[in-house]
């Protein structure tokens, strides 16, 4: 009897002591959910193809008649005349889509991407940058906020999240033919009932191959012209 | 529950949470800020023959971590360190050979036993607002001179002067305290380390014939049991060789002047750039960067935006200028690099002839030796 007893007090000690070092180990990351990678190739020059944008109006439109809809079903009674969401709801969500219009206004885009990397330098703004050697989410973090990315099947995914329960995501996915790329950007925000997303399409173009361009501390950026630097060759 | 019962449970919870406290880091001595320090006391005697030790600077360990993970976090740009490292020695050797206390002083790839002082760095922070260099000096004898990191951070008046590098206050203290250490010494003593390196040197070359000469003390001193002969044959070859030594160390020495001048406007710019990128996050930092605005609110949505923003932009700008610096720079080190390599090997081929012909010439004058 008093054998057993030991027995089990030994056990709930390995037990206690086991929960208590896991415990400790590092916070888990947040779930990503992404899906197996299946890498696209995105590298070369994209300019924005304005034809095939979404119209930030019709997609607000949109965003409402949903909520309106959804209200409905909720409660048949009160009719159309719905607020969306807690007080402020709608001027927050025409926030959203006025910000989400404002950060995707990025005409000229510069991809250059390895097995390994990828590196999206935007027109006036900071570059996207996302290592998947090891086909796990990378997560950047400082003090401002927390950049997670990496590939969901073929597309490629960064979220970042912000203060006080924002967040933004761009979705990059590439046409069958590799001509054309969509943009996703969705933004979340706690004193919204939905995420708000905006598509921008890009077409490919030719860049400016006739210029090789390198960084340097003493003359800044020193370019040549490409048949130069193959007759330099 | 029996009270042991209690007192394992106890010991069990208590070793479990010891385990998740962060574990401290083993570091050693602070690094002393060389501003702070209080003057260090300069010899205007001039050095006795005896005084006059040959100093060899190794090129300083790069101090980068394996794991290129932390890189980016800890501000670290592998090329950039790899030509600080090979750059900062000659700050160091500049202010040794302008005190004129000293021999030949010579920078050289890695450690060769000809060196009578021995002078070792790693760079431990360098971004061009702070440099810490932990320096260690030990004499032929094994005797440590200085095991030490300093630290000066640069401020605008630091920049000022083109022809004064910005930290040439941490190297001009890392000379003083080697001079301070060396008039700890008696004659005697500062005698023997030059006698200690030709025997450990001609040990190292020819053992059979000359680790006899040497011993240890109990403190791990090279300490000479007996002198060779006057003009011993063996001793005066080693000398020549000590001598083809010194003009591998010198050539090399050379192509690291050179890449010290080629590199040194670049690197400058590069430094200068680095510590006002510095400044200027640290002060934006600083600000209060609280959103103030209605929550939900367009303006308040952009603010937090921005912030992100604005702090991935000024990293950017300063990995654009890495990455200037080393388009820059890094063919001119790599070059530099395939000549002292291409040097060193050919000198690794010159030892190992020689040690055969050493033992070969040892076996004619002694007999066999045991193999």
């Amino acid at each position: 009897m008093k054998t057993r007893r030991l027995q089990y007090t030994a056990a709930t000690l390995i037990v206690a002591g086991s929960l208590l070092l896991a415990a400790c180990t590092q916070q888990p990351q947040p779930q990503q959910n992404f899906r197996q990678p299946v890498r696209a190739d995105f590298s070369g020059s994209w300019e924005m193809d304005y034809s095939l944008n979404d119209d930030v109006q019709s997609r607000l439109e949109n965003y409402f008649y949903r909520m309106r809809r959804a209200a409905e079903r909720q409660n048949p009674q009160r009719g159309l005349d719905r607020r969306i969401g807690p007080p402020g709801g709608a001027s927050t969500v025409v926030a959203m889509a006025r910000f989400v219009e404002q950060i995707t206004r990025i005409v000229v885009m510069d991809i250059e991407q390895t097995y390994n990397a990828i590196h999206i330098d935007r027109e006036g703004t900071f570059s996207l940058d996302c290592e998947f050697g090891d086909d796990k989410p990378q997560i950047y973090e400082n003090r401002f906020g927390t950049e997670v990315c990496g590939w969901d099947g073929h597309q490629l995914v960064f979220r970042l999240s912000l203060p006080e329960g924002m967040s933004l995501q761009h979705r990059l996915t590439l046409s069958r033919d590799g001509q054309q790329m969509n943009i996703a950007t969705t933004v979340r925000l706690a004193q919204a009932p939905e995420p708000f997303t905006l598509n921008r399409a890009y077409m490919r173009f030719e860049g400016l191959p006739q210029h090789n361009c390198e960084q340097t501390v003493s003359r800044g950026k020193v370019c040549s012209l490409a048949s130069d630097a193959k007759s330099e060759r | 529950m029996p009270p042991a019962l209690n007192a394992v449970l106890l010991i069990v919870v208590c070793l479990s949470l010891a385990a998740c406290a962060p574990q401290p880091e083993k570091t050693a001595a602070p690094p002393l800020e060389v501003k702070s320090l209080p003057p260090a006391p300069v010899s205007t005697q001039p050095p006795r023959e005896v005084d006059r030790l040959d100093i060899g600077i190794v090129v300083f360990d790069p101090g980068v971590p394996a794991d290129a993970s932390t890189h980016r976090e800890l501000g670290i740009f592998p090329l950039i360190r790899k030509a600080e490292s090979r750059y900062l020695p000659f700050l160091l050797r500049r202010a040794l050979v302008d005190s004129g206390q000293w021999g030949a002083v010579r920078v050289m790839p890695r450690t060769y036993q000809s060196s009578e002082l021995l002078v070792k760095g790693k760079i431990l922070a360098s971004n061009g607002e702070v440099l810490v260099l932990a320096i260690r000096a030990e004499d032929s004898a094994g005797r440590v001179w200085l095991d030490t990191a300093y630290r000066h951070t640069a401020g605008e008046e630091d920049y000022a002067s083109s022809e004064v590098d910005p930290f040439q206050l941490l190297f001009t203290r890392i000379a003083k305290d080697l001079l301070l250490a060396r008039s700890r010494l008696g004659a005697t003593e500062l005698q023997e380390i030059a006698q200690v390196s030709s025997l450990r040197y001609a040990a190292e070359i020819s053992p059979e014939a000359f680790e006899q000469y040497l011993r240890k003390d109990e403190t791990g001193i090279y300490r000479i049991s007996r002198l060779p002969a006057e003009g011993d044959p063996q001793l005066r070859r080693i000398d020549r060789i000590r001598q083809y030594e010194y003009l591998f160390i010198d050539t090399a020495d050379e192509h690291y002047l050179n890449l010290f001048d080629d590199i040194k406007k670049t690197y400058g710019l590069w430094r200068q750039y680095s510590r006002e990128l510095l400044l200027y996050i640290r002060d934006e930092e600083s600000r209060d960067k609280d959103n103030e605005f209605r929550r939900g609110s367009f303006a308040w949505i952009s603010a937090n935006y921005a912030n992100y923003e604005w702090f991935r932009r000024q990293e950017q700008l300063m990995e654009e200028l890495s990455s200037g610096f080393n388009n820059e720079i890094v063919p001119t080190v790599l070059q530099m690099e395939d000549s002292v390599v291409e040097l060193s090997g050919d000198l690794d081929d010159q030892y190992a002839q020689w040690r055969r012909i050493l033992r070969s010439l040892l076996e004619l004058e002694r007999g066999p030796l045991s193999p």
